[in-house]
């Protein structure tokens, strides 16, 4: 533990004095996100508006959720969408697979069902945070029924005050603009240049040729490498929530409410862009060259640069490669439609890359030093 | 007692043998000479010794110990001076010092102290606050061997510590190896420099090919050649000589040719420097000086392998 302690601590001194990577990690991602959030406000802004979403639904014509549904079907046509009745499911599914709608929606006495179109994520998730809203209502309105049934139809009978069960979570909905987009995507971005970090907790080692005076002292190596990525994790952590409060309270960005959740995932992204740096650090050696191909990928493919909606299904389908497309997709969702079901997948796949890649550097670092 | 002892040590990378059966015996309070040209082995065998490398086959043992059953005991009481500087150009002198004395186990009061003992040792104590970037190279020598001995180990081990600096830091360093001994350290002492290693040596291995070729005292070492008479002749020009032909004279054993100086080895037991004389008369050679050489390690490698240390 001591030896962790004390290569933790040099790292993190050695990193705070390199004043120009420190500015770097932070100015960089800050002047990308004023520069693309400006440039491409047009395009992002026109792609994330309520307009131009289209719902295919199935609904029967009676029922208390078919009548509930049809409330949904009002306040979302005052929000903007556009709803259409299916004849048949299979018509329906076929519809949204070919494009034409956003998603379909099949309701019956059991529940409610979405189906949605990958290529329209971003508008689908938006149809999901307002659907999730008028479930909620709907929810407590079930249960009011249970226990004073007679209750329910002033509920429902009261045309002055719609919302009798208050759902603060339906004013808060809104799209992302361009410079809320690429703070969340650039602060992806950078955290990957992090990886960097990890390689260089190697590499600089090897150049300064004090890993062999480290591993002649009585230590253990799983303390050295644990230190290092330790060093390289609070780095980093430190650079990105410096970004995220310049975005935040100067450039007005919108992180939303739930800080708290967006940190786990930026912390699990953090992890496993660090566990990448380490591990390619111990296997390579020009592990630069390999980072700086890597890097760009994984960017572009996570939606860094541009949406990825809308440039078709192979992209999306080779998106998923890319550990940063499922963080970006979660973060997105966290903040525009309260959904978290995305949540704990995007952290267990960042958890379980970087699990393989210290593995690697593992036993790598268990063989000869030399 | 013996500080190490390693016995029938072999280490092979792929079908080089870079070690190969060596048995070698330590005494506390030695300075031990490990000397032999680039590519002998004596790094690898170093390297065994710190447990950075592992070896195919043998033993070897620090203060009793066997390092593959205790390596931790082995390394908390080595320190090791590399021949590569091994220091961070980020951290201050103090902070090199004080982050490897600490990995030791060194601790508060006694780390402190000790790092400033070790700064103070090799002259650095003023420039505890300043970084290795700012020093020359001697500087960084001796911040290199710092490193090494805050932590007090028994052995110290010192692996080419004056390549490529200047004289005035390498007599620093070869004062700094004495005074470590007469506090207590034993010293294992690597180079492909016999003047250092014959000024400040007690015993000395001779290590060739993965070999020990010969071991003892600088006397018991030289003893080998006595029975060799080395003659360097200064000449105008070589252009008349010929090696092969001066090796003909009876009792000649070896010739080298070095710009115009030319140095025979023959036998103590025949007398033939008239004739060496007359070889050079007969070919019309202006002989500008002649010195008789006493043996040196130099010419002790050169018996044993025929070869020059630094070939």
């Amino acid at each position: 533990m001591i030896t962790l302690i004390r290569v933790f601590g040099k790292e993190i001194i050695q990193n705070l004095r390199n004043v120009k990577a420190m500015v770097l990690m932070v100015l960089f991602p800050i002047i990308l996100i004023l520069i693309l959030g400006t440039a491409l406000s047009g395009f992002i802004d026109q792609a994330s508006e309520f307009k131009n979403i289209d719902i295919i639904y199935t609904s029967p014509s009676n029922g208390s959720l078919a009548q509930a549904f049809k409330g949904f079907i009002t306040k979302g046509g005052e929000m903007g969408f556009k709803f259409t009745e299916a004849q048949s499911v299979p018509e329906a599914v076929d519809r949204v697979e070919n494009g034409n709608y956003t998603c379909f929606i099949s309701v019956d006495e059991n529940g409610l069902e979405i189906y949605e179109n990958d290529e329209d994520e971003l508008k689908a998730q938006l149809v999901e945070g307002v659907l999730g809203t008028f479930l909620q209502r709907y929810k407590a309105i079930s249960q009011i029924a249970l226990v004073n049934p007679l209750a329910v139809g002033t509920i429902m009978n009261d045309q002055s005050n719609p919302n009798f069960v208050k759902l603060s979570t339906l004013g808060e909905l809104r799209q992302p603009k361009a410079l809320d987009y690429y703070a969340v995507t650039m602060l992806t971005l950078i955290i990957l240049y992090s990886s960097m970090t990890g390689a260089h907790a190697i590499n600089d080692e090897k150049t300064a040729k004090t890993m062999n005076r480290l591993l002649s002292a009585p230590v253990k190596k799983y303390e050295v490498l644990m230190g290092k990525i330790l060093g390289a994790l609070v780095i980093t952590s430190l650079q990105v929530l410096v970004v995220i409060l310049i975005s935040r309270f100067l450039l007005k960005a919108y992180w939303g409410n739930q800080l708290g959740i967006i940190s786990l995932l930026l912390a699990s992204e953090i992890i496993m862009a660090v566990s990448l740096g380490i591990g390619v650090g111990f296997v390579v050696r020009n592990e630069m060259a390999i980072l700086n191909f890597l890097i760009p990928l994984m960017a572009f493919f996570g939606g860094s640069y541009i949406p990825l909606e809308g440039l078709g299904k192979t992209m999306l389908l080779v998106s998923n490669f890319s550990p940063v497309r499922w963080v970006n997709k979660a973060i997105f969702a966290v903040i525009y439609s309260n959904d978290y079901s995305s949540v704990a997948q995007a952290i267990i796949i960042n958890l379980c890359l970087a699990s393989i890649f210290v593995g690697i550097a593992s036993f790598t670092f268990r063989k000869e030093a030399i | 007692m013996k500080i190490i002892k390693i016995e029938e040590l072999v280490k092979k990378f792929g079908d080089n043998v870079a070690v190969d059966n060596i048995n070698l015996e330590i005494e506390e309070g030695e300075i031990f000479g490990l000397l032999g040209p680039n590519g002998a082995g004596k790094s690898t065998i170093i390297n065994i010794i710190c447990g950075l490398l592992a070896m195919d086959r043998g033993k070897v043992e620090i203060l009793g110990r066997d390092i593959k059953k205790d390596p931790f005991f082995a390394k908390k009481n080595i320190g090791i001076v590399p021949q590569d500087i091994a220091i961070y150009d980020d951290l201050t002198a103090y902070e090199n010092i004080n982050f490897f004395a600490g990995l030791y186990g060194l601790r508060g009061r006694s780390l402190k102290d000790q790092v400033e003992e070790a700064l103070e040792f090799v002259g650095l104590a003023d420039k505890a606050k300043s970084r290795p970037g700012d020093f020359s190279g001697g500087m960084k020598r001796r911040l290199n061997i710092a490193c090494a001995i805050a932590h007090r180990p028994k052995l110290i081990i010192m692996d080419e510590p004056t390549v490529g600096i200047d004289p005035q830091s390498r007599n620093h360093i070869l004062h700094s190896v004495r005074k470590l001994n007469e506090l207590g350290s034993t010293i294992i002492y690597t180079s492909h420099y016999m003047e250092e290693v014959e000024e400040i040596c007690s015993r000395i291995a001779i290590v060739d090919h993965g070999k020990v070729i010969a071991e003892g005292t600088n006397e018991e070492l030289k003893g080998i050649v006595t029975n060799t008479n080395s003659i360097w002749i200064t000449v105008d020009s070589t252009n008349r000589l010929s090696a092969d032909q001066l090796k003909a004279i009876k009792g000649v054993t070896n010739v080298e040719i070095d710009n115009n100086l030319i140095k025979v080895n023959s036998s103590a037991d025949i007398n033939n420097l008239d004739k060496v004389i007359l070889y050079f008369i007969e070919n019309l050679v202006a002989i500008k000086s002649i010195e008789s050489k006493t043996p040196n390690l130099e010419s002790v490698f050169l018996t044993l392998t025929g070869r020059k240390l630094r070939d």
